[in-house]
């Protein structure tokens, strides 16, 4: 596809448009109908209708939280398939969203905790728990560090994890009704407060991540070669999975664990892009933000609920919206065939 | 002979067992220089360790004089590339962009990339006849097209000295001589040090004007191929009977390894073993 690569900028710029498109549908669409007229006054609406506050207090909080978080998880899922060179990896295949959830509960079931800045924190601390954990069983035995030995370690992690939090959650039943929502990945019926406390992560991950681009590229081509050519390799890797963990880690403490939006979407910009990651990562954010907000968009539609007026006024508590299908739902009934086809793929070569 | 690489005192080990002991070794300039020696000998160990891949346990690695751990990763090269045994491209990545690699240690911030850098690789492709298959994936190319790319890229480098592990395993005949005589002849025309750990003994006499056995993490001995291939030689550091004759076209030291096999008839009188 060498005629695609000339039009790696091209294609950017549409990605671009593509996302902005995304987020003003995901202002617009929805169970309350709202027209461009109301739309565009909600920006100097001194009495808004109820449309407005809907728009205000619903959607763009809604919408910007799946642009932050789905850059961030297309960014972090490239991240791992270039640092770990295997193609399945993922925050979500690799246990580190699965971590960072199980820490989430652990923090307001057992030491009660419900501030949206210990959330983040304890977030970070599975994420990192998590992947320190993947990759020091992945590399257990002979061999080393094999792609298959890791994702076998991030599968049996997740399924540890994801046991644990159902336990937790099984005898704490207070906690289930605050968290099960949050737990199937939505980013539905959430005030911007956590995206508030989680941003300057983001943006420190974000610039870091696209600066890494160069750097990336030469480790992907084995830790031998990068070497040899003058990187230092410990520190390349060192940023990156600190930048990972602050990708993951705050997606989760925002929105929950929402699975395969890191494994299909640095695949989608390889397609695009080719082999070099100072396109592969921009690709990455753009197409990751453009994909969970369609996603959110297509779960308002799934099953349309048979009563009107769900869809409420206050930003706080997962239960205005629960009619809805969570985002994390959607984006795995979109990622488990690709992630099949993928799979399959990697293992007959 | 002012050396190229020298080591101090080498000792390396992965884990509690040393695999070289207090090594003292030095690596000619402007030389092909080949290392040999069986399987775990530490052969690829101590190549390794003079591409810093490895860290000595103890000891220091000189390179033009100067402690490798003493200087920058990146300024060390600028000076010296590393092909490493058996390496594996990302799926889709051309050989042009393979060989703009080499130029990893030029790029920085401040100079991002430069004439020189074009030219280099332009070069790199030239030497290593790959400029008609620049386009095309790596992972789509033959084993021996596969090598010269790669070496494409440590060319890019621009380095006095260039080291390859085993650069010519999982090679058929053809594309070996194919990837040593390129090699030769950047040693010919560009003086550039060679240096390399090559399996098969024969080829490596023919092509090394410097060889180094190594035994149990030793220098069994160093120098001329022809001067130190020998029948004792072979039977110390590779376990192994033979007969070394003179290459009937080169004149290089040629091993034939007793063993089994088929006698013809004619030669039962003569034949080893009797």
């Amino acid at each position: 596809m060498p005629f695609l690569k000339r039009y790696r900028t091209v294609g950017l710029f549409m990605s671009l448009i593509a996302l902005i498109l995304s987020f003003i549908g995901s202002l617009k669409l929805g169970l309350t109908h709202i027209n461009w007229m109301t739309l565009l006054d909600v920006w100097q609406a001194t009495d808004p209708t109820r449309e407005q506050l809907i728009v205000q207090n619903t959607r763009i909080p809604r919408a910007l939280i799946a642009t932050c978080v789905g850059a961030s998880l297309g960014m972090a899922g490239a991240l791992m398939q270039a640092l770990t060179r295997n193609p399945l990896a993922s925050p979500g295949v690799f246990g580190i969203n699965a971590g960072a959830a199980l820490f989430v509960v652990i923090a307001s079931s057992i030491f009660s905790v419900y501030s949206y800045v210990s959330f983040t924190w304890f977030a970070f601390l599975g994420a990192a728990m998590s992947g320190g954990l993947v990759y020091l069983l992945g590399s257990f035995g002979r061999g080393g560090l094999t792609p298959l030995k890791l994702t076998l370690a991030g599968a049996s992690l997740t399924a540890f994890f994801t046991t644990l939090t159902q336990g937790i959650l099984v005898s704490d039943a207070g906690t289930m009704d605050q968290v099960l929502f949050w737990l199937a990945g939505s980013i539905a019926g959430r005030n911007l407060d956590t995206l508030i406390y989680v941003i300057p992560f983001f943006v420190i991950a974000w610039i870091c991540t696209l600066s890494l681009g160069g750097a990336i590229t030469t480790l992907t081509m084995g830790e031998n070669v990068a070497k040899g050519l003058g990187q230092r390799t410990g520190w390349v890797k060192g940023i990156a999975a600190i930048c990972i963990i602050l990708l993951a880690g705050g997606s989760v403490a925002i929105a929950g664990p929402i699975g395969l939006v890191g494994l299909i979407i640095p695949h989608i910009a390889r397609s695009i892009a080719g082999t070099d990651y100072r396109w592969i990562l921009p690709y990455c954010a753009l197409l990751g933000a453009t994909f969970l907000l369609l996603a959110d968009i297509g779960g308002r539609y799934l099953i349309m609920p048979g009563e009107p007026l769900t869809e409420l006024l206050t930003g706080a508590g997962a239960r205005i919206t629960s009619d809805e299908v969570p985002v994390g739902v959607i984006t795995a009934l979109i990622g488990v065939p690709f992630f099949i086809t993928i799979a399959r793929r990697s293992i007959s070569e | 002979m002012k050396p190229t690489l020298a080591t101090d005192r080498l000792t390396l080990a992965y884990g509690s067992s040393p695999i070289i002991n207090n090594l003292n070794l030095t690596i000619p300039k402007g030389k092909v220089t080949t290392l040999v020696g069986a399987n775990g000998c530490g052969k690829s160990t101590l190549l390794r360790s003079l591409a810093r891949l490895l860290k000595p346990r103890n000891g220091v690695i000189l390179l033009n004089g100067k402690d490798i751990t003493q200087q920058s990763t990146r300024k060390t090269a600028c000076e010296m590339a590393i092909l490493p045994q058996g390496p594996v491209a990302p799926e889709g990545l051309t050989v042009h962009q393979l060989t703009k690699q080499g130029r990893y240690p030029y790029q920085s911030w401040l100079s991002q990339w430069s004439a020189e850098d074009e030219e280099k690789v332009a070069w790199a492709l030239e030497v290593t006849g790959m400029l008609p298959l620049k386009d095309r994936p790596v992972d789509s190319l033959s084993g021996g097209q596969r090598q010269r790319a790669w070496i494409a890229m440590t060319l890019a480098q621009d380095t006095d000295t260039l080291l390859l592990d085993e650069p010519t395993t999982y090679l058929d005949l053809t594309h070996q001589i194919e990837v040593l005589d390129l090699l030769y002849d950047l040693n010919e025309r560009e003086g550039r040090t060679i240096v390399m750990v090559l399996h098969d003994l024969n080829l490596a006499a023919r092509y090394a004007h410097e060889m180094i056995a190594i035994c149990q993490g030793n220098v069994y001995s160093q120098g001329y191929p022809e001067n130190i291939v020998t029948e004792e030689l072979v039977r110390e550091v590779f376990q192994l009977d033979c007969q070394v004759i003179s290459d009937p076209v080169f004149g290089t030291p040629m091993c034939i390894p007793h063993g089994k096999g088929r006698i013809l008839q004619h030669r039962k009188l003569t034949a080893i073993g009797g």
